[in-house]
């Protein structure tokens, strides 16, 4: 071992992590350059990415000035209309936003290690963490 | 075998080891985890950190 360390939460950079993530926690329409509504429709936002689920479930992707992505939703909507993937992962705190930037970051882990030859593990802990083991030999 | 082992956890927050990288490279390893987060909370150097990495361009004796 030669060093460990505790970061802070993680920042959106990799759209496509974001994709897999939502898709798999049940969010599977993904679209590109559309907008995002508010619960009762009054509010519209561009996106960059829209990943939906039923009518109202949706979470976008808005590319901000340091060129990483802001996490937009109404996360009211998200609550009311969860799907069951991302229902499973809340809960002891762990809100929808909190899950998706988990799994996203999961993804983006994994798409960047495995791009330089790693292989990649993952389990899920009792406790909600995200254990990811990367080797290289 | 270069090891990564990372912990995202419940509160995304993100915890990670390295094993198997001699030397200051193992932080060339982890850059981008560390480029990933707003900040680093805490980290701790372990014996490994201070092993020089093995020299390529070492010429054998003869």
């Amino acid at each position: 071992m030669s060093h460990f360390t505790k970061n802070s939460k993680a920042n959106i950079v990799d759209r496509v992590a974001f994709e897999e993530a939502c898709k798999e926690l049940g969010l599977t329409n993904v679209i590109h350059d559309t907008t995002i509504q508010s619960f009762y429709g009054e509010a519209a936002q561009k996106v960059d990415v829209l990943a939906s689920y039923g009518q109202r479930c949706q979470v976008g992707l808005q590319k901000n000035a340091k060129g990483q992505y802001d996490m937009i939703a109404d996360w009211y909507c998200v609550n009311r209309e969860t799907p069951s993937a991302l229902r499973a992962q809340m809960g002891n705190g762990r809100t929808a936003e909190n899950a998706i930037l988990q799994f996203t970051t999961k993804h983006t882990l994994a798409r960047k290690y495995r791009s330089q030859g790693y292989n990649c593990q993952f389990t899920n802990s009792q406790d909600g963490a995200i254990k990811m083991v990367m080797t290289k030999f | 075998m270069q090891r990564i082992s990372v912990t995202i956890n419940p509160d995304c927050t993100i915890e990670y080891e390295v094993q198997g990288v001699k030397g200051k490279s193992c932080k060339d390893v982890t850059k981008f985890i560390d480029a990933l987060s707003s900040k680093t909370i805490t980290t701790r150097k372990t014996r490994e950190f201070f092993l020089e990495p093995p020299n390529k361009n070492m010429l054998r004796g003869g």
